[in-house]
């Protein structure tokens, strides 16, 4: 049985029994090593024999066992979050049809998102094809290789792939998207792609695990959950109860700093962040990051970084400038090596003066 | 109109130092396949041509060539 494939490359579930044992991977992977690691730290000293021994390890001990994973804090430093395997596994089900089911992860290691895949995965011993950091171009070739039957990932991914794809891939049965807030126009263009499947919206983060699920872009709190889940001032709020270690609490509460807006009575939808933060392609930026890295580029004096609503990233990254002697082209490539990627703003404006608001700070546009 | 759209992409690849051999641009140019455009770049693309056109390219689906954009416009 094919455990992980990555590139070109199949690891076999005794292939990952025998990297277990022998402490280290057989294989040069970034995604498959990641996860190989994950297993020793929750495993630690227990060596299984087969793979429903490791399972079975994993369902008895879930309640105790716990990982770490590096999030966003609420300043801009990176933190290390607990995660409680029990909320990791919370919502994984047994799959007790023969056929075994093949997931297209399109997430990076690393997020919680990629985790909630692995162990639905795992726990059914099925298989992850590593879909993150792959070549668009040959989209309709992997899927039509390796008969993907559950794709998760972000909609930035999912728009991506749309893009690429010239022809239908009717294995698809459920597409699970989470990270970033979707527009019904992707949901209505991938049926045309994938005529068979169905379609799950998940809200979840590092802190609170998975928590809310729909079919389309609206949420409601459902009733189990209705004395753990409450919206106040328009935000997200969980009970302790549900969350992993986090001590930054209210009474036992636990601000998600996620905006919704209610469209009923019942039923919101996700409309941005309160803390500051941006959301850009399932990317959790701060702003003021950025901007102190834009303003050690030669000739910049001051800057604005914000973000604005997106049809293929959930919101753009935007900067304003002011400086001498700059151009767009300039500052991106002086960025490139001193952030990541996705925090390169993408639409950069050289102005004379910024926008403000009342209040005197510079205006975010959202 | 069609100038137009070929002037933003021309400047989105080289504000993002995209290289293309033999960079030739006309309807039947697909974005990412041809052009190299990746998310970043294709979410630069709809906020140029909606602060050029007001109009989300990508609002009604999913565009994968020039001429998509195109037909977006007419």
């Amino acid at each position: 049985m094919i455990f992980w494939i990555e590139r070109d490359f199949e690891i076999s579930y005794n292939m990952l029994i025998e990297d277990l044992k022998n402490g280290e991977s057989s294989i040069n992977l970034s995604g498959y090593n990641y996860f190989l690691k994950l297993l020793q730290i929750l495993i630690n000293d227990y060596i299984p024999e087969n793979p429903d021994d490791l399972i079975n390890y994993i369902l008895v001990n879930k309640d105790r066992l716990s990982f770490q994973i590096h999030t966003s804090g609420t300043t801009s430093t990176p933190k290390l979050v607990d995660i409680k395997l029990k909320n990791c596994v919370r919502y994984v089900k047994i799959n007790n049809n023969s056929e075994k089911r093949i997931w297209g992860m399109g997430y990076p290691v690393g997020s919680y998102a990629s985790t909630q895949v692995f162990f639905q995965s795992l726990m059914n011993k099925e298989t992850i094809l590593y879909l993150f950091g792959m070549d668009f171009k040959l989209a309709d070739e992997i899927f039509s290789n390796y008969l993907v039957t559950n794709l998760s990932c972000t909609p930035t991914f999912l728009s991506m792939l749309l893009i690429n794809f010239q022809k239908k891939h009717p294995s698809v049965v459920k597409i699970t998207t989470g990270g970033e807030k979707i527009k019904k126009g992707l949901i209505d263009a991938f049926k045309k792609i994938f005529i068979r499947a169905d379609y799950i919206n998940i809200y979840a983060s590092t802190e609170t695990g998975s928590l809310l699920y729909s079919k389309s872009e609206f949420f409601k709190i459902e009733e189990k959950y209705k004395n753990l889940l409450k919206i106040f001032n328009d935000t997200l709020w969980v009970h302790e109860s549900l969350l992993n270690n986090i001590n930054n609490l209210e009474d036992g509460w636990y601000n998600t700093n996620d905006l919704v807006e209610f469209i009923d009575n019942k039923r919101f939808k996700f409309v941005s962040r309160s803390n500051g933060y941006l959301n850009t392609g399932g990317y959790r930026i701060s702003p003021s990051e950025v901007e102190e890295a834009i303003l050690k580029i030669q000739n910049v004096i001051d800057v604005h970084v914000y973000g604005k609503s997106n049809s293929i990233l959930g919101t753009i990254l935007c900067a304003d400038i002011i400086g001498d002697k700059l151009s767009s082209k300039k500052i991106k490539k002086e960025l490139i090596s001193s952030i990541e990627k996705h925090k390169i703003p993408q639409v950069i404006r050289l102005v004379k003066f910024f926008e403000h608001v009342n209040n005197g700070k510079k205006k975010i546009m959202i | 109109m069609k100038e137009k759209v070929y002037k933003i992409i021309l400047n989105i690849i080289d504000d993002n130092d995209i290289k293309i051999d033999n960079l030739e641009i006309n309807e039947s140019t697909l974005l990412t396949n041809d052009l190299g455009l990746d998310s970043f770049n294709l979410a630069q693309l709809t906020v140029e041509i909606e602060s050029e056109f007001g109009v989300d390219i990508f609002e009604n689906g999913i565009i994968s060539s020039v001429g998509d954009i195109l037909n977006q416009l007419k």
